[in-house]
């Protein structure tokens, strides 16, 4: 077990710039993922971790020691890949037992270690078999276990539940949970799937560009994240333009449907220009629907429904608003169940102040 | 055209379909290529008197095939040096396949096609460099000579060693691209996971792409052996009488003893050996290597 | 491995030095010839005392070049069309239609790739005497098409086997007859194939030496032969003259090929890579 830091990592491959200045921490035993688009380097900082890359740049060290050195085959890492990349020609044994041979270990206690971790991962008994007899979750759980089994300073696990499908995956984010909090190595997970990145680990780092955007608790990313954009690709989110108060921020913002809100802005030091132009955002989960009736009450804004989509326990509403400067669309997420609303309806709309954020005009 | 069951109507419509379109090349393989080479081993177990021998079959032309001394020292010669140049060729080949895998787009495209072009060039122009090369004026002597590892020029062509060398030089292509082919299919998620798990960079080499490649390396080796037991123009060229390998110890019997029976039967007995070796070594490879070859 | 990603290592360094070592030794003879096609005196030598371009006038002195580069030239024409013609229909079969045997057929459509090539020339001499056509120029173009077609066959399976059968029913639905699909959407999906293999279906014919000196006699004769015999009795540079001028061709060809039709990613992509050419050992 160690801990891991990443100190401002610039890298370029084949000329253009991939790492501009990454910079994390992970705790011993610490289970972080790295969440961001494709292309944004991910994949990247997790290989400069494996040793297959090296920085321009900054540095990487493992317990404060640097491991800019180390080639990969020196760095004590457990790696499961997107593909899995079991040794297709070895059996399960031979692929788990691996590690172990490089380091010298000796046939019995290689079998012993095998044995247990074949038993952590739920496939006892599998020893004598070959990867193309298994299927796609079983060769994920040995690529596990050979990752597991050399007792690895850090885990780098790239898209570990990408190649399966809903239901395998549902199972495999509580046994990984289950694993790493049993086995408390460090870990990393790289990943595009926000839920994946949610559901597994403590803390969340979302990257964009080669750079670290937002590092925080999975709770608290979603609930408050610092950056508008960081905000649209961790849920869904909506977005507003509005206008600010001459008397700042705390005094309101003006919405383009004519409704005034008192709502926070994201990251408490930004200083906003008095009636500058902002963007405000509100979850779908948060934004509140009720058919409309004869008194309207402060804070509503009518609004006519555009379509709904019936995704199992809640609906989604999309919604138009006449505002000025054109219609506003904005979508609602609401209970499926007793829904009395339909396509073409009349309804009051109203954002609730507290779950709504501040941002800049522009991304952040 | 699909690969669909038909209804009885279609499918003989489909046969006349295959019989169009293999019937030309049929007809050409059956006439000019079977025919001639079931006449040829006709003619090697054909009794040279005749009547004699059993059901007009004789063995009397392999009888003399096996104690010939001069057909048996052909037959070693050649075993010998299709030996020796197989295994340097894939000496040569395999690290120039894992560079070529390695290797940057140009680079990759530049080797490449100085592979195909020594594929496709003519073999004699290709020999003839070797004569150019290996001369007593030529520039290896000319080098060793400067180097002071000579006095005089050492008189290289027209020798064994000769021979091997431009066979080597001749399969190089043939071993490489097959071994290439295969070196690409194997992920590289495969060869970064044996380092992740602390493999150096030899033993990714042996542990896993070694074994991943050994359907093209025994295709290039397969190949390679074969080419050489029938080697013909090279040793032509660069060899003696006294290095003649087993093919132009058969043609000499057809163009110049016109002994038909006994060269057919040098050939047959070529074809033979050359066969039961790939089919050993196949067997070989699969119960040692576990490959799929 | 990316090679921009390589930490570098001694073993790595190792594999390079290997592989530019190879190259440089299949390339050396060529390199050597040219310069030594290039030299004044009257023998080989390297490097020349003087330079000078007198064997390259001097290869039209080679006995009956002329005739040997237009025999060849027709044969090695007519094979490849031939060949590549034949090939078609095979690799329709052998691909896209179900027939019993396919391994059968593809083995002996390909075998005399395989088989010494002077056990062929025997064969087929002592064949044609017996049928009494034997030393015709259509004697030795038969001879040169049995051992050439399985060139154009393997690259156009290849080539087959990378294209999507999928179009051709697509084609159907949107009405076209079986013989227009194979025109206008098939055919188009083997160039390739067809480029390749027309090309290695030539080129081992213009070069082929052991079946031609069997099939060959008095006024047929091809350049292989006579270049050969001249190597044989003199020991001039001009062989070297001819050398260079055929290997460069040979490489604006292949490069040409290769940036219209991509043939070599084509072969090195079908399965096992090429079985290669082989016009004799």
């Amino acid at each position: 077990m160690a801990s891991v830091q990443i100190d401002d990592l610039h890298l370029a491959l084949g000329g253009n710039p991939v790492l501009n200045g990454v910079s994390l921490e992970l705790a011993d035993g610490e289970c972080v993922a790295l969440l961001g688009p494709s292309g944004c380097g991910k994949t990247t900082t997790l290989r400069a971790l494996a040793g297959f890359v090296r920085g321009d740049r900054g540095e990487v060290r493992f317990d404060g020691r640097s491991v800019d050195a180390l080639p990969a085959h020196r760095r004590n890492v457990g790696l499961v890949f997107q593909d899995y990349a079991l040794f297709p020609h070895m059996t399960v044994a031979e692929n788990v037992g691996y590690g172990l041979r490089m380091r010298g270990q000796s046939r019995s206690a290689i079998r012993a270690s095998v044995g247990e971790a074949l038993a952590r991962v739920e496939l006892s008994g599998f020893e004598a078999r070959l990867p193309a007899q298994l299927s796609g979750g079983q060769r994920q759980r040995v690529a596990l276990a050979r990752a597991i089994v050399i007792e690895p300073d850090v885990l780098l696990l790239d898209e570990p539940l990408g190649a399966l499908d809903r239901k395998l995956r549902d199972g495999m984010q509580v046994e990984l949970k289950r694993l790493q909090r049993e086995l408390g190595i460090t870990t990393l997970i790289v990943t595009h799937d926000q839920e994946e990145a949610l559901s597994l680990s403590n803390r969340v780092a979302v990257m964009f560009a080669g750079r670290i955007a937002a590092v925080d608790s999975p709770a608290a990313l979603y609930r408050r994240p610092p950056r508008a954009d960081v905000m649209a690709f961790l849920g869904r989110a909506n977005f507003l333009l509005v206008t600010l108060d001459p008397a700042g921020v705390s005094a309101g913002v003006e919405t383009p449907m004519g409704v005034r809100l008192r709502a926070q802005p994201a990251d408490p030091l930004r200083v906003f220009a008095a009636r500058a132009k902002a963007q405000l955002a509100i979850r779908p989960e948060h934004v509140q629907v009720r058919r409309a009736s004869a008194n309207a009450q402060t804070g509503e804004f009518s609004a006519s429904v555009v379509d709904l989509i019936y995704r199992g326990a809640l609906a989604e509403v999309l919604l138009q608003a006449s505002a000025a400067g054109g219609p506003v669309r904005l979508s609602a997420d609401l209970p499926a169940e007793g829904l009395n609303i339909q396509r073409g309806d009349t309804v009051a709309v109203r954002l609730p102040d507290e779950h709504c954020l501040i941002f800049e005009e522009n991304g952040a | 055209m699909t690969e669909a069951v038909a209804p009885l109507r279609q499918r003989s419509s489909t046969g006349l379909a295959v019989a169009c379109l293999l019937g030309p090349a049929a007809v050409l393989l059956i006439a000019f290529y079977a025919i001639p080479f079931l006449r040829m081993i006709a003619e090697s177990l054909a009794p040279a008197n005749a009547g004699a021998g059993w059901m007009g079959m004789s063995l009397e032309h392999f009888d003399r095939l096996a104690s010939s001394g001069r057909v048996q020292r052909a037959f070693t010669r050649t075993l010998r040096i299709s030996g020796w140049v197989t295994l340097i060729t894939l000496v040569i080949s395999f690290p120039l396949a894992l560079y070529l895998v390695r290797a940057g787009r140009t680079i990759r495209t530049a080797f490449l096609i100085a592979l195909f072009v020594s594929l496709a060039s003519s073999l004699i122009v290709r020999n003839y460099g070797w004569l150019v090369t290996l001369a007593d004026a030529g520039p290896l002597n000319r080098l060793l000579i400067a180097l002071g590892f000579l006095n005089a020029p050492l008189r290289m062509v027209y020798s064994e060693g000769a021979t091997i060398v431009a066979l080597v030089h001749y399969a190089i292509p043939f071993m490489t691209l097959p071994i290439f082919a295969a070196l690409l299919r194997i992920p590289p998620s495969l060869s970064d996971s044996a380092a992740s798990l602390g493999a150096p960079p030899w033993r990714v080499i042996r542990d896993v792409i070694w074994p991943l490649a050994m359907p093209g390396v025994f295709g290039g080796v397969v190949l390679t052996f074969a080419l050489s037991m029938s080697a013909f123009v090279t040793p032509l060229m660069l060899g003696s009488p006294a290095t003649a390998m087993i093919s132009q110890v058969a043609a000499e019997q057809f163009l110049v003893q016109l002994a038909f029976p006994f060269g057919s039967a040098i050939v047959v007995a070529l074809v033979l050996i050359t066969f039961l070796i790939v089919v050993v070594f196949t067997l070989l490879v699969r119960k040692v290597f576990r490959a799929q070859v | 491995m990316r090679r921009s990603e390589l930490v570098a290592h001694p073993l790595e360094r190792l594999i390079a030095i290997a592989g530019w070592g190879a190259m440089l030794f299949l390339l050396f003879p060529v390199v050597f010839t040219t310069v030594v096609s290039f030299g004044a005196g009257e023998l080989i030598e390297f490097p020349p005392a003087g330079w000078s371009l007198r064997w390259y006038a001097h290869i039209g002195e080679i006995h009956r070049v002329g005739a040997a580069v237009l025999y060849s030239l027709l044969i090695a024409t007519c094979a490849g069309v031939l060949a590549t013609l034949l090939a078609i229909g095979v690799a329709l079969c052998l691909v896209r239609l179900p027939v019993p045997g396919k391994a059968v057929i593809g083995a002996l459509v390909t075998s005399p790739v395989a088989v010494p090539i002077v056990a062929l020339g025997i064969a087929l001499i002592q064949f044609f005497i017996w049928l009494g056509i034997s030393f015709t120029w259509y004697s030795l173009l038969i001879g040169h098409l049995v051992l050439v077609i399985a060139y154009p066959v393997r690259t156009l399976v290849a080539s087959l086997s990378l294209s999507n059968p999928a179009l051709e029913e697509a084609a159907a639905s949107l009405g076209a007859r079986p013989l227009t699909a194979f025109f206008t959407i098939t055919l188009p999906q083997m160039k390739p194939g067809l480029i390749s293999g027309f090309l290695f279906a030539f080129l081992i014919s213009f070069d082929n030496y052991p079946i031609s000196i069997f099939l060959v006699r008095g006024a047929l004769t091809v350049l292989p032969i006579e270049v050969f015999n001249y190597i044989s009795q003199n020991f001039d540079p001009t062989p070297a003259a001819f050398s260079t001028i055929y290997t460069l061709l040979l490489a604006l060809i292949i490069v040409w090929a290769e940036r219209r039709w991509s043939i070599i990613s084509l072969s090195v992509a079908s399965e096992g890579g090429p079985g290669g050419k082989r016009s004799d050992r």
